[in-house]
């Protein structure tokens, strides 16, 4: 186990299946993140603990600030909150533990990211409340990847690689490098190829997202690239 | 057919007269109930006949001819007492009235007695309880003591008669039932028709005995009870001839209610009307008589919580397609329609997959279905285990039915990958998994997990597709093609396909060739968002 003090890490609150192989991403990506968890369970409870220098594990409850403060929220790069079940919980319950965390790391830092797994689409309000930046819903997006596969032949293995650990593709956001600031975004398509960065799918800007923009665009330094790319490069 | 499942439906049109006998004694004696028959020749003899739908045919019309000789009995002018023997000896109509109601009675005897005979021994009670209509119309039976005129009172007897009315309603639903029509829409709203007829012949009592009561002696019209009869009648279908009025008022009140029951017993009736006609229509949608001729349509088979997105998602970009759902389960929380069916069945078994046309639809998408008595089985390998397993075999059905179709499979479990594209299914998706990558991407770029909401949520912009390079991209490099494609089309190339090899932005990629698939991201126009 790493001993300097953790910083720029990534803190995962609670435990699931999902966020094993989340983990197993996170520290297969070059330079290496830093994950530690937390979780109410010991760790003879878990499966498949990755063991690995960069990986820590705490015991505690996510909810409680003090346990927050142990893996040093407040300097860390982002939080993901998973939708922890435990042996008879309810998923209401299990939304209702999100939002008690997330109110309990906003106490200890108001900038720091949050994602959060959501159980149940009924709850998303209250989950942005609590201060929750951005959520994932497991199977959400199920529906509109077999429509999109039945339209089109062949997008499945896309759609797999896309999201398979480990292999194949990722899509990224990223600031515009310096080649390509000041260039319009017709221009910056081949050139992202040619670099190496990817495809280029569309850009973010002041919010808004343009997948890809309907007007070319000329790439400022506040843009944010969206990029699929195949998970070895960097 | 293996459609359906609830057991009103299998009381279906075209059942054979065995299959009606079937369930007429299973109504009476209990599932079960010919167990005991075997060894008993004549209690099996009996049964056949008791039971066959032609003899419910004969008792249909004896209870007829029985209520029709009530309501004559009530209507004749005379009061006087019919002589046990007399009547039938001077030839008068009361008498012939007597003696055949008499006959009809002993039958209805002779038939409950040899059913209670056959209904097996343990299940008696069970028999009586079920039918209680037949008792009741039994009652009177209880007039034989008036041919000894013992006690007086048994003239009250002849009331019970009206207890055979009820009989003719359940005896009316078998008759419906062999003559295929409204059948199971009539079983169904059985216990409304009862209510019906005991609301109209409660009415009829109350109005002709209260207008007898206070108009009798008033000469105001009401002189026999057939006066009264046809005036309840009148007044109760809302006619209201006005030919005789009732004057006192004890018969004002009673005409002000006989009015009230009158409206209530036409909403009644309309209401019951309605209700079967909406059942009946429904049912011709979950039978999928809906759905013959159909072609290129999407078959869904099986149901979970992602087929109401899958819906979402492909209607509005081809509202034409007919889409059919092939699933056990009965509330899909979608409102089917006329391009969207729901037929309801195992979408494993072959019957049902040839009900839903799949030889001619375009594709076919298996949802990971859990079952019916599904519960949260979230991360239980073994429940995930079981959805692929049951995917998998709808997967070889599909394939056995047809060669040609594109079979989309949604797997639980990555695991199962190989056995699923064995059975035949052309492409598969892992969602259940997919969690995992999205949460490391998103808390890796923040602004990504928006990307795929654009790109997969409900109301995105934006979705992936797989198109043909045009022309003048043949030849020019991936790069090049990109630049084109999103000059000339707007949209956004991430991907090319050859054969069955993906490469996602080749930046050393060789040149374009004829063939090759662009896979690109599209921004939606604004009448197809979702």
């Amino acid at each position: 186990m790493n001993d300097q003090p953790l910083e720029d890490h990534f803190v995962v609150c609670g435990w699931n299946a999902q966020g094993s192989r989340m983990i197993d991403d996170l520290l297969s990506v070059r330079p290496p993140l830093r994950v530690a968890i937390v979780c109410r369970r010991p760790a003879e409870a878990i499966a498949a603990l990755p063991d690995h220098p960069n990986f820590s594990f705490w015991r505690g409850d996510p909810s409680h600030p003090a346990t927050l403060q142990k893996v040093n929220v407040a300097s860390a790069r982002a939080v993901v909150i998973l939708a922890e079940r435990g042996e008879k919980s309810r998923t209401q319950t299990v939304d209702a533990r999100t939002i008690l965390t997330a109110l309990s790391i906003r106490r200890l830092s108001e900038n720091i990211f949050i994602l959060a797994e959501l159980r149940r689409k009924e709850n998303l309000d209250l989950v942005l409340d609590a201060g929750v930046d951005e959520w994932v819903m497991a199977d959400h997006f199920s529906g509109a990847m077999l429509s999109q596969s039945v339209q089109s032949p062949g997008l499945s293995e896309l759609f797999t690689k896309l999201f398979e650990t480990g292999a194949g593709y990722v899509l990224s956001a990223q600031p515009v490098p310096d080649r390509l600031l000041g260039q319009y975004f017709s221009r910056a398509l081949p050139q992202t190829i040619e670099m190496g960065l990817g495809a280029l799918a569309g850009l973010q800007r002041d919010g808004e997202l343009f997948l890809p923009p309907a007007e070319d665009l000329l790439l400022g330094t506040k843009d944010q690239l969206l990029l699929v790319r195949p998970i070895s490069s960097r | 057919m293996t459609t359906s499942i609830a057991p009103h439906e299998q009381e279906q049109d075209d059942a054979s007269p065995e299959e009606l006998r079937e369930q007429a004694g299973a109504e009476f004696m209990g599932p079960g109930f010919d167990r005991g028959l075997s060894d008993a020749p004549w209690k099996r003899r009996a049964y056949q006949f008791w039971y066959h739908p032609f003899t419910d045919l004969a008792i249909f019309a004896l209870i007829l001819i029985s209520v029709g000789l009530l309501l004559f009995e009530i209507a004749s002018p005379t009061e006087r007492a019919v002589g046990w023997m007399g009547g039938l000896a001077t030839g008068t109509a009361e008498g012939w009235v007597f003696w055949v109601d008499g006959g009809i009675t002993l039958f209805f005897v002779i038939e409950y007695a040899s059913k209670l005979w056959i209904a097996p021994s343990g299940r008696k009670l069970f028999f009586v309880r079920n039918s209680w209509i037949e008792l009741l119309a039994l009652l009177p039976v209880l007039r034989v003591f008036r041919l000894f005129r013992i006690f007086r009172i048994t003239r009250i007897f002849r009331v019970f008669r009206v207890f055979r009315s009820l009989r003719l309603v359940r005896s009316s639903t078998g008759i419906n039932k062999i003559f295929n029509r409204f059948g199971a829409e009539a079983s169904e709203s059985r216990t409304l028709n009862i209510i019906v007829f005991t609301y109209f012949v409660l009415a009829m009592v109350f109005g002709t005995t209260g207008i007898m009561v206070f108009e009798r002696d008033a000469g105001n019209g009401f002189d026999t009870l057939g006066d009264a009869l046809w005036w309840c009648v009148v007044t109760i279908s809302t006619v209201g001839y006005g030919d005789i009025v009732p004057e006192t008022p004890g018969g004002r009140i009673v005409a002000s209610g006989v009015v009230l029951a009158g409206l209530g017993f036409w909403s009644l009736v309309t209401g019951v009307f309605a209700s079967a006609l909406i059942r009946r229509s429904r049912r011709r949608k979950t039978m999928g008589l809906d759905i013959l001729g159909i072609r290129g349509h999407v078959v869904i088979m099986g149901w979970n919580e992602n087929g109401r997105r899958l819906i979402a998602d492909l209607r509005p970009r081809n509202p034409t397609r007919h889409l059919v759902i092939v699933t056990e389960e009965e509330h899909l929380r979608i409102r089917p329609d006329a391009r969207l069916h729901h037929l309801r069945g195992d979408p494993t078994e072959y019957e049902v997959l040839i009900e839903a046309q799949v030889d001619r639809a375009r594709a076919a998408v298996v949802l990971a279905d859990a079952g019916p008595s599904s519960v949260d089985a979230d991360g239980d390998i073994d429940a995930d285990a079981d959805i692929d397993a049951r995917t998998i075999m709808t997967c070889m059905a599909l394939r056995r039915s047809s060669e040609e179709l594109r079979i989309i499979a949604e797997l639980r479990d990555a695991a199962n990958y190989d056995q699923a594209r064995r059975a035949g299914a052309d492409e598969t998706i892992v969602t259940h998994n997919y969690t995992g990558a999205l949460l490391s991407q998103s808390v890796q770029s923040p602004g990504v997990n928006r990307a795929y909401s654009e790109l997969f949520d409900i109301g995105g912009g934006s979705v992936f597709a797989e198109i043909s390079f045009p022309d003048e991209s043949i030849g020019s490099a991936f790069a090049e093609a990109a630049e084109h494609l999103y000059e000339s089309r707007g949209l956004a190339l991430i991907g090319l396909r050859r054969g069955s090899k993906l490469r996602v932005a080749p930046g050393d990629g060789p040149s374009i060739k004829p063939g090759d698939q662009a896979v690109v991201i599209q921004p939606l126009d604004e009448d197809k968002r979702k």
